[in-house]
Parts: C-alpha cells; structure tokens; sequence
C-alpha cells in the first residue's frame, strides 16, 4: 500500500540533511571496464563521452535529464495506466497535479521540455523579436533562431565574479533589462526565465528577481509580453530560495514553487529533471486565448491534448514524481548530495564553481588545467582524461564546446565568443548514486587533473568535411554535433 | 538489453572495494516520524522490532531475510516468468544455475528454506537421533525437535573468546564433534553445517573446517551419515575464504561456493538471503533415490517439483539473483558496506562482536549496558531504544529472548541457557542502504547507549497463548513477549 503524499510530509527529526529519505529497492549494473579500454573506447568514439556507449560509463553524470531513479510509488502508478487516445483516465490525476503545482488554470502535457518550447514561441515570438532572458537553455535558443528572432542573455553580473559568494547568482540583470525594454520595447513579446539557470552553472534565481522581472514588464511593456518560467528545476530553485532567501525558511517548497508561478503568464517544463521521471513534460498557462492558441500546435507536433505524446503510464509517473521532486525532504537530501561532492572536489583541490547547488557541481576546468588556453578546450580535455581515469561521464560546457555564436552572426563559427568560466558539469540523476560514487567521481577527476600538462588541447575538427552544414534556423544546436580532436594522444 | 553474467565478472580496475558496482534505479519511503511518535509506537508494538509496523521504520535491520533490492536484471526476467503448473520453462533457468551454483545433480525448489529443509529431516531424521551442528539455526532446531530428536551444537571455542580475532570463529569444534560421533555414530543420521553460522555472530566457516568434518564423517560413520550444508549465505562465506583462508585468493567465489559443496552430500538455502530475491529457496543434492523420496514431502506442503511453492517469476528472479549474489565485485563491496557500519559503531565506541560477519554486525549490548545482567535483557532493551532515537530496527538476541534451550527440559521456559553474548544483531538488507544509512543507525545506537542507566530492565510478559507443543518449541523466539520494569526514556 502506497505511502500517501500527506504522511511523505510528516513531521520528523530524523535527519534528513544527513540522510536519504528513501532506501534502495531496485538497482542496475554497468559493464565493468579497465583503464585501457576506456582509452580505446574514448578514442574509438571521438574523445566524446557523449558519444560513448552508456554501458560502459560506470557513473554517469553527462546529464540529469530523465536519468532519475523512479520510486516503487511511481512504478505502483504505471501498473495502473489507461492507454486509452482520447481523454485517458490517467490524463485527470496529472491535470490536478499540474493544476496545484503551477496555481495556473490551464495545463497540457507535452512528450518533453522542448516540443513544449517550439509551441510556445510559435505562438509568440515573430521574426525580429528580441527575447531576453537570464540565459537562454539551448533548446529555447534555438526556438528564437528558429522563429528568426534573437535570443538577448541579460545574466546578473553576480555570475561573472567567480568569487561573489551570493546564492542567486542566476538572477537576471534587471538594469540592463529596464533599459532594453525602454530601448526596444516595441520587439519584445516574451521574456525567458530558466529557473535555476542551466548554463550559468545551474545558479538559482531569487524571488525578488523574479518579482521585479514582472514589475518591469508591466511598466515598461510597449504590446503584449509573457513572462515565461523554464521550470525544469524550478523545486530545485526553490529550496535554495527557502534556504537562503529571507522571509521563506517557514514556507513549503510547494508553497514557494506557487509564488514563483504567481508572477508568470507561461511556465513550461521538461519534467525528466526534478519531474523525477524518464520522459515527459507540460505547458501551463493563466490565460484561455493562449492555451487554445497553442492546442492545435500541439496536437500537430506531440499529440492530442489530454497525452501530448506521453504514454499513459507516463502521465501516471509525472503525477506521482512531480509531488514527490517538491518534498522538503527531499529536496534537502539533493542538496547534501551536491555538497557532499563539491567539499569532495574541494578536499582534493578540484575548483568547483560556487556555490555548488541545485542540480549538480560545476567544475572550473581552466583552474585545473591551467596549460590549457580557453579556446583550447580545457573542459573538454579534462573530461576525456577523468572518463579514462575512472569511467566517469561528465559535460564539457567550456568555450570550445559551448561558447556562444554572435547572435548578430550566428552561423560564423569564426565569431564564436569565448564563455565565461571553462566549465565541465556534472549533473546529478535524482536518487540514483550514492555517496560512495561522489567520491570515486571527485577521485577521477583528481586523478586526471593530476597529469597536468600531459594532458593535450583540443580543436574543432572542420565539421564542413564530416556532414552537411546546419540550417541557419539550426544553428543553435551545434553542440550536438559539433567533434573536437586533441591535438596529441592523453597519457 | 540486460548485461550478461558474464559481462558483470569481466576485469576491470573501477574501485568496487570502495564504490558498489551498481546504481539505483527505484528507490522506496517510509514514513516520517518523531521521537514522540515512535516512543508510542515502540510502547503500542510490544517494544519489539519483530512487532513493530514497517512502515515507520526508517532504517530496517531486523533481518536480512527476503528484504533486499532486486536489480533491473531480475525485474526484467520476472516478467518473462512463465506460470504454467507442470514443467514451466523458467524452472528450467532455474534448475541449470541451481546445478551450476552447487555442482549437485538434483534440485528441488522450496517457497523458502525452512520448507527446503522439512523434507530432508523428514526422510533422514527420526525418533532418538542426534543431529549435530556448528550451530543449528531456529528452524532446523525446530525441525529436529518436531522428528522427536535431538539437535546438538558444536561450537568451536573461538567463538567464546571475545580477544579472537580469527576469520573463522562459526567453525564446527572438530574435537568434541569427532569425539561425539565415534561414541553415536548409528544415532546420527545428519551432520548440519550452518555457513555461515547465523546464530553466533554471523561467523564464518573455513574450508578446511568443512573438509574435515567431511573425513570425520567418512571415518566413523555407521549408517551412510549425510553431511548437509545450511548455505542460505554460501557466497558471502565464500567471499571470507577467498579474502582469508590461504591458497583462494585467486579463486572466484562461484568456485569456491563449489568447493565448498563438493564436501558436502546436500544443501538447502533459504535464497532470500545471498540469493538475493524476496522469496524463495531450493534443495540441492546428489543421490537420486533420497531426492525422488523427498519429490511427495515437497508436493504435501511446497508444491509440484518443478515450482515448489513458488511463483514461476520468482523461480526466474532467483535463477539471475543467485549468481549475481555470487558475482565477485559485488561481494567485495557488500563487505566493505558491513565493515562501513561496524566502523561507523566503533568509532562511537558502540561495542560490536569482531571480526564484523559477512552479513551484519552484532552489537555486544552487555557491554554497551553493563547495568543490565543477562537476565535483564540488555539487547532488547537497547534495540527498542535505538528505534525510539531514530527509527532505526533491529533485532536482540540475547539470553532473555534467544537462550538456548535445555534439550534436557525443552518445555522448561525458566531453565533457557544463558547466552554466551548479550547481542543485537543488525542484519544488513543487500544492495539497500549506503553511508549516511550506516551512519544514522550508529548514531541511533550510540544515542540510546548514552542513557546509561536510565534504561530499564526487560522481564518476560506472561500471555494466554496456547502453550507451544513439544515439536515446536524450537519456535518460542517468535511468540514471547517482554516488557520494561519502568518506562523508557
């Protein structure tokens, strides 16, 4: 008999910042491999661990997008699915669910955060747009590419000193943004919170940020704008905000969650992050007009409104996950985990960007390879050697590999501009390893830090002579399929 | 697309002695509860982790019995289980690793051990005879007692020094043993070797120990004597040969399972244990006439011969449990989460029984509560107030609840023997908790032990059950009830 989602919130003083609230009840095993095949098998692969068959990755942490580990509630909620097309029974449970998280009326489920994107800024982003956001996620860049508008990243200044010990340093630059606004008002139809901020080191956002977003928007406004929350991690940001942000160490992260939602128009997610599921996804919105603006999109792109390309047992999965990846509880555990693998870098002289939260630990690869200049790769590298060391899968998210196309000229990879920090992330699947694999992960990463110079740079192999060039409207998806070659063979 | 066994054994350096070669893939709650809260539950359930709801026990050390995690591999088999009554294909899986695992020739499935061993005492054991053992566990105790004979333990002295540091303290005391069997040989019909030896310690048993009471048994006897081995956690035995006893540091643990068994003329293993499913057992032996005789005994209380009691799923659950639980690298890191926890006690100074066993770690509670004679029920007492600080259970086996029994006056409640050790066993559920796990359930412990004496007393509860009958006094532990003298804090 499932525990209620009532007596998961219970009173307690057991620890729960020292100790998981769940136990194991299902594992999974990989392939075990030696040193010198994971050479092989890096090499064999273009030095990508991307590209690497996942059997051979024994801790993999390349993403934390539908890698979670499910609970037997959610497993017990599948069993009972109805695959029915039409106004499935499954599809009822979720609509509530989606309903109480978001506080926003009208909710659809979508197969995952990015076909919830496309229809979005379908809908409401025109050719020549501006679309301001705190950073952009790749996929929502792409969407403005796509729709012929520009994608305009207003991070907070915060972000760009490695050493301001702030805890929202994924917070928007609101000056900048009132003055965009006055500037070119007239362009802007939707602004882009992704909450925490993915590629800026998944720092979170404050609430007051998020509050004086909504502020300047009804201020300055010059047509109709949307303030649409990427909401991937959104119970992730909402712990830290709990946590640190004065006024909401007595409120729920539910609670907080809903005051987040309180200030959108849009909220989309890709519900594979803190959803705790495999797949899937929703929009929800405030306002009927737009919802039925966005239904017949939907239904061309992922499918019929009441399963949005989700299978039932999908939609049963989410509705169970999305309450359980909300729990206090919980959510205190994720973040010792964080930490607990930040102080493991630390100890062993790993730079980790700071503070290390929400939904993995940034690594400052320049700071471990110091040889290594930025154009060179130096996350890129360190992720190869750390994959050999140990069998460990992380992402290079260094200028190399991520560094941002002019969006004034996107398509010129001669333009491309140098990031900020050279990161390589390491993103944690929910529930899923355990305190003994942070410190085997920190260990590898120590080990091939420790070659030092032995390690090589890397360059772009010249994508021209490997496949076809990617469409303009394409072209902020190049990380996908850009490769890379290091410039001698790793020790 | 399910790695193969072979696969999982391949060679690698990844540090399994320091990380498990495994991730989670579904994970379980309890309920959240308070110190209040369970303080009446622990008075509300009898102060007993046998009678307390699971549900709010946070970490649940009772026993390490059917409680473990499958892995994906298992799952995905259980749904290719095939449920057909006679002759289902997935007694087949099972019956070719059953022979791999013991190189014995006749299998038998069984619902769980205690069903797998009913057949054998019942072809083999009657009226007058003597059974000996490195340590009869409760139901083969039982058993013996229900045939209306006598179950008598040879437990090496080892064990009863506290300063051993051996790896081998479950042996069977080969010179009382051999002593014994000269002078009874046409009364013992069974020798059972129990590996490794659940009720005193979890301590393991060599292979020359078994070996030698192979010989014994072969010199002296006078009636086709059957050596069977009790191996319901063979492979975490073997895991102890392989890591201690000399010349099998090279061998593989299905290997040396092998070894172990090729002494032996049957086995029966409660697979819930280093089988590493949640149900079920099996018999393995080597003559076929006592396994076509033991065929209608399975039938009259398992089931048919090729399910046993068991549902066609769980046959192929175990059938990949049963070697992944013998697989090396997991072994290595199922000891390292033991000797996790026994560490995690003794650097709070919470004594423990040493060496820390392949399975669990026994907490030596008449230390931890010097105040509290062995009359007393220090374990009990412990245990129920290591829940109380923080959900955590256990079980106590001491002289209070698990004396032994005076086979002279086995009715006798008040002459139970006292127990060499006033202990808490904490039987660790595989592949199911880590670090922080490890670490609360000391702390627990540690906070309880620091009550001092505070902590009262533990005295039997007189009840209005139906007494047990003679042939089933073996079954006590499961029935009595005991009760603080004053409340606990």
């Amino acid at each position: 008999m499932k525990i209620t989602d009532e007596e998961m919130l219970f009173p307690s003083d057991i620890p729960y910042d020292k100790v998981p609230p769940w136990r194991v009840k299902v594992v999974e095993y990989v392939t075990p491999t030696t040193r010198f095949q994971r050479k092989e098998l890096i090499k064999q692969f273009n030095w990508s661990v991307p590209n690497l068959p996942a059997e051979y990755v024994y801790v993999n942490m390349c993403t934390d997008s539908g890698t979670n580990a499910m609970s037997d509630r959610q497993w017990s909620a599948m069993m009972l699915a109805d695959e029915s097309y039409f106004n499935s029974k499954s599809w009822y449970p979720l609509q509530d669910v989606l309903q109480k998280f978001t506080g926003m009326d009208f909710v659809m489920p979508c197969h995952q955060g990015r076909s919830g994107e496309a229809i979005i800024y379908e809908a409401f982003v025109k050719k020549g747009d501006l679309v301001p956001s705190n950073c952009h996620f790749t996929t929502t860049r792409a969407h403005c590419y796509y729709q012929e508008a520009e994608p305009v990243d207003l991070t907070c200044p915060e972000y760009f000193d490695e050493n301001n010990s702030s805890w929202f340093k994924g917070n928007i630059d609101t000056e900048k943004m009132k003055a965009l606004f006055i500037e070119h008002g007239e362009r802007i139809g939707l602004v882009e919170l992704v909450v925490p901020n993915n590629l800026c080191a998944g720092q979170p956002v404050s609430m007051q940020n998020i509050r004086e977003v909504r502020d300047i928007i009804d201020k300055y406004k010059k047509r109709d704008v949307l303030l649409c929350l990427d909401s991937a991690r959104i119970s992730e940001n909402a712990w830290i905000i709990k946590k640190h942000e004065q006024g909401y160490g007595h409120k729920s992260c539910k609670e907080i969650v809903r005051e987040m939602m309180s200030y959108a128009d849009i909220a989309h997610m890709s519900a594979k992050k803190a959803g705790l599921v495999n797949t899937g996804g929703f929009i929800s919105l405030r306002n009927k007009t737009d919802c039925q603006r966005l239904q017949p999109k939907l239904i061309r792109i992922d499918g019929f409104m009441t399963y949005g390309g989700m299978a039932g047992r999908d939609l049963e999965a989410l509705a169970v996950g999305l309450v359980e990846g909300v729990n206090d509880y919980y959510l205190e555990d994720k973040q010792r985990q964080c930490d607990l693998f930040a102080s493991a870098c630390r100890t062993r002289g790993v730079a980790t960007y700071n503070p290390a939260c929400t939904l993995g630990v940034w690594i400052m690869a320049e700071h471990c390879l110091p040889h290594i200049r930025k154009e060179n790769g130096p996350g890129t590298a360190l992720c190869v050697q750390a994959f050999i060391e140990g069998g460990v899968g992380f992402t290079s998210m260094d200028s190399l590999h991520r560094g941002r196309e002019d969006s004034k000229d996107p398509t010129n990879t001669q333009k491309i501009q140098l990031a900020p920090y050279e990161l390589i992330r390491c993103a944690f699947p929910r529930r899923v390893y355990t305190d003994a694999h942070y410190e085997w992960c920190a260990e590898s990463l120590y080990k091939a830090m420790c070659w030092g110079e032995k390690i090589p740079p890397y360059v772009r192999q010249k994508m021209s002579d490997i496949r076809p060039a990617l469409d303009p409207k394409d072209i902020g998806l190049r990380a996908f399929f850009d490769e890379y070659e290091p410039l001698f063979d790793h020790p | 697309m399910r790695i193969s066994a072979q696969d999982m054994l391949l060679q690698t350096d990844l540090p399994f002695d320091k990380a498990p070669p495994y991730r989670i893939k579904t994970i379980e709650y309890s309920i959240p509860t308070t110190r209040e809260k369970r303080k009446e539950i622990m008075q509300q359930y009898g102060y007993s982790g046998r009678l307390l709801p699971a549900k709010y026990v946070f970490i649940n050390m009772v026993t390490d019995s059917g409680t473990g995690a499958l892995s994906d591999r298992q799952w995905a088999a259980m749904m290719e289980g095939d449920e057909s009554y006679f002759n289902c294909r997935s007694y087949e899986h099972l019956e070719e690793v059953c022979q791999r695992f013991t190189g014995m020739p006749y299998i038998i499935p069984s619902h769980q051990g205690r069903s797998a061993e009913a057949p054998i005492y019942e072809i083999f054991v009657n009226p007058g005879d003597k059974v000996p053992s490195n340590t009869h566990f409760t139901t083969t105790s039982a058993w013996t007692f229900q045939r209306g004979a006598e179950p008598v333990d040879f437990l090496c002295p080892d064990y009863l020094d506290r300063e051993n540091t051996g790896w081998f303290k479950g042996n069977m005391d080969l010179e009382k043993f051999e002593q014994y069997f000269i002078e009874h040989a046409e009364k013992i019909p069974l020798v059972e070797l129990v590996v490794p030896n659940n009720l005193n310690g979890g301590q393991c048993v060599s292979m020359d120990n078994i070996k030698k009471v192979r010989k014994i048994i072969d010199k002296y006897n006078k009636r086709d004597t059957q050596l069977y081995l009790d191996i319901a956690r063979i492979s975490e035995n073997a895991w102890i040969i392989k890591q201690h006893e000399e010349g099998y540091s090279d061998r593989s643990c299905l290997d040396i399972v092998n070894e172990m068994l090729s002494y032996a003329d049957g086995c029966h293993m409660s697979a819930k244990k280093g089988g590493l499913v949640n149900m079920g057992g099996f018999i393995a032996l080597r003559d076929k006439y006592y396994w076509q005789k033991m065929h209608p005994k399975t039938i009259r209380t398992d089931g048919y011969i090729t399910y046993g009691g068991l549902a066609g799923r769980d046959l192929e659950c175990l059938a990949v449990g049963l070697l992944e639980g013998v697989n090396d690298h997991y072994l290595q890191d199922r000891q390292r989460q033991v000797d996790y926890f026994a560490n995690a006690c003794k650097k709070r100074g919470i004594h423990i029984l040493e060496p820390a066993s392949c399975f669990a770690v026994y907490i030596d509670a008449g230390r931890c509560l010097p105040h509290l004679d062995y009359t007393q029920g220090p374990a009990t007492c412990l245990s129920a107030q290591a829940f109380i600080e923080g959900g955590f259970a256990s079980t106590a086996m001491d002289s209070l609840q698990r004396g032994r029994i005076d086979v002279s006056k086995p009715m006798d409640a008040a002459s139970r023997l006292k127990a060499p050790y006033e202990l808490i066993r904490c039987a660790i559920p595989r592949r199911t908790y880590f670090e922080p796990h490890y670490e609360w359930a000391a702390e627990c412990i540690q906070r309880a032990i620091e009550w001092g004496d505070k902590l009262p007393a533990f005295k039997p509860i007189k009840d209005d059950r139906p007494p047990l009958e003679m042939s089933e006094i073996g079954l006590h532990t499961f029935f009595d009830d005991y009760e603080p003298v004053w409340p606990l804090p």
